[in-house]
């Protein structure tokens, strides 16, 4: 009955517009994005529970280990069962994450809020976020940084239409937002899944044989461009990996340091700056990333991979240290100089499909990106600590004022330069690890014994051979 | 193995709805995309006037 959802039902006619692929992979990514307005909730939560804020911000920090988690233990799952499939998980369990955090909201039991929100949800975030991500590549192959920007930006625009929405909605549904949870989670709940279920519906993979009018495939690798592939489990292997896990790890480090003290930051830095002034700090912050996606990514189509990540780790650090030394001097110069940070923070996480793509092959692009995530989850819990355990520091110290920042400043650039120093010496993947021709078969799956070093074929020899013995008899 | 004029006929029926669907999702992406960027300015300018 669900087999509408399966990978094979979901292959284009040669002539579809492949234009018309982007909408669904937004529709998902902007649902998703949500969990960036999360603050939204915090006071009225920290009310409806009678509690502080840190178990409050503890419901955020499971969903974002969780989306880390699930993405890499589920990516080899979403690349064998394909787009749709996944995106329907998704919209299933980001759905069921909201209703089940609203019962635990109108029983009064927290526990259902981590549990539903955080684990359930974080399921859903992690799967939706690299559901659509390997399918635009393989439509997109001309493009991969354009076509990865297009999805991802979604994410960070996310927060841009979920923070307006659930204020209106916490303010429409009564007049003490507390009370207002349930209703809004409910309905947020019912919203996303409509999105997303529509998003799943509309997504279409190409043909095996499908490429883009009047492009010719690269017969053979250029630079860091591989024309081969490398399996997931192969890939985790590499040195290439880890250079690059430590890449995104420092540059989303960097960037999460910022964006969770936007807010408090700008206000120590210059005491005239009014409250409602610095929540538009934020929003224009949320801006720059949001474009920051769209913009560097597809400009990492014409630079390269490795110029691009040259320029988010290095430009970033002067701007750190720039901010660090003058940023009191000029409103304009701080505004300007964190703003082209944060473009570089969310141009960071959508231009890492295409390089992935560009080192490993297209193939399990999806399931490699998915444990690259793991970064993202450490450098959650990373970012946030420096700078929080720098301030509070500080504040015992009795400094104040943008003195709470500065050494936590200039850490960033010290962060920023070990990400510089490991996107250099990022090389092309030793042909040793690329997969035979035999290695993936045709839906993404990886067959043991291949592309593996040496070491670890012998073990899969033994459960290639029962898993043939296997297919066949299931053909049979 | 060809696919009969029927089979043909339904596959492009299917597709067809599904472009339509997508164009659909685009104007509510879109329209999602610029009710929040619109939000964000209107916030935005509290920076420079406040």
């Amino acid at each position: 009955m669900l087999s509408f959802l399966d990978r094979e039902h979901t292959v284009a006619p040669h002539r579809y517009n492949r234009w018309l692929i982007p909408p669904a992979a937004l529709a998902v990514h902007l649902s998703i994005g949500q969990v960036y307005a999360f603050s939204v909730f915090k006071n009225p939560l920290v009310e409806r529970f009678d509690t502080s804020l840190t178990p409050i911000g503890v419901i955020f920090s499971i969903s974002i280990v969780m989306l880390g988690l699930s993405a890499a233990v589920l990516g080899t799952w979403v690349e064998r069962s394909g787009p749709r499939k996944a995106m329907a998980t998704a919209a299933v369990c980001w759905s069921t994450g909201f209703l089940v955090g609203a019962l635990g909201i109108a029983t009064g039991q927290l526990w259902l809020v981590y549990l539903g929100y955080g684990v359930i949800g974080g399921i859903g975030l992690g799967i939706g976020y690299i559901s659509p991500v390997s399918t635009l590549i393989k439509w997109f192959p001309d493009r991969p940084g354009l076509a990865t920007g297009l999805a991802i930006m979604g994410f960070g625009g996310g927060a841009l239409v979920a923070s307006p929405l659930s204020t209106a909605l916490l303010g429409r549904f009564a007049a003490d937002p507390q009370d207002a949870l349930v209703p809004t989670w409910v309905t947020l709940g019912v919203l996303y899944a409509v999105m997303m279920l529509l998003g799943a519906w509309v997504v279409r993979v190409p043909a095996p044989d499908w490429k883009p009018e009047g492009w010719t495939p690269p017969t053979e690798s250029r630079g860091m461009r591989t024309t081969n592939s490398v399996t997931a489990s192969s890939a985790v292997r590499t040195p290439q990996f880890w250079l690059l896990w430590t890449v995104l790890f420092c540059n989303v480090t960097a960037g999460i340091g910022i964006l969770e003290q936007a807010s408090p930051m700008i206000q120590d830095f210059f005491g005239d700056v009014t409250p409602a002034a610095a929540a538009g700090y934020v929003g224009l912050l949320s801006l720059c990333n949001m474009i920051g996606r769209l913009l560097w990514s597809s400009t990492s189509d014409v630079i390269g991979r490795k110029m691009m990540y040259a320029v988010y780790l290095g430009v970033g650090a002067g701007l750190y240290l720039l901010t660090a030394l003058g940023g009191t001097s000029s409103t304009f110069l701080f505004v300007a100089a964190t703003g082209i940070i944060i473009s570089f923070y969310g141009g960071g996480f959508a231009t890492v499909p295409a390089y992935l793509k560009d080192l490993f092959g297209g193939l399990q692009v999806g399931a490699i990106h998915g444990r690259l995530l793991t970064a993202w989850s450490a450098a959650g819990i990373a970012g946030p600590l420096i700078v929080n355990a720098i301030a509070d520091a500080q504040i015992a110290r009795g400094q104040e004022g943008a003195a709470l920042y500065g050494l936590s400043l200039r850490i960033m650039v010290g962060v920023l330069v070990v990400g510089f120093i490991a996107n250099m010496l990022v090389k092309a993947v030793d042909s040793k690890h690329h997969a035979g021709e035999d290695a993936v078969s045709d839906d993404g799956t990886e067959r043991a014994g291949s592309g593996q070093d040496a070491g670890d074929q012998d073990d899969d020899r033994e459960s290639a051979t029962a898993r043939r013995a296997a297919g066949r008899s299931a053909e049979a | 193995m060809s696919s009969t004029p029927a089979q043909e006929q339904s596959e492009a029926h299917v597709s067809r709805s599904a472009e339509a669907a997508a164009i659909g999702l685009y104007v509510v992406v879109s329209a999602g995309l610029a009710y929040g960027v619109w939000q964000t300015l209107v916030k935005v300018t509290a920076l420079f006037t406040g």
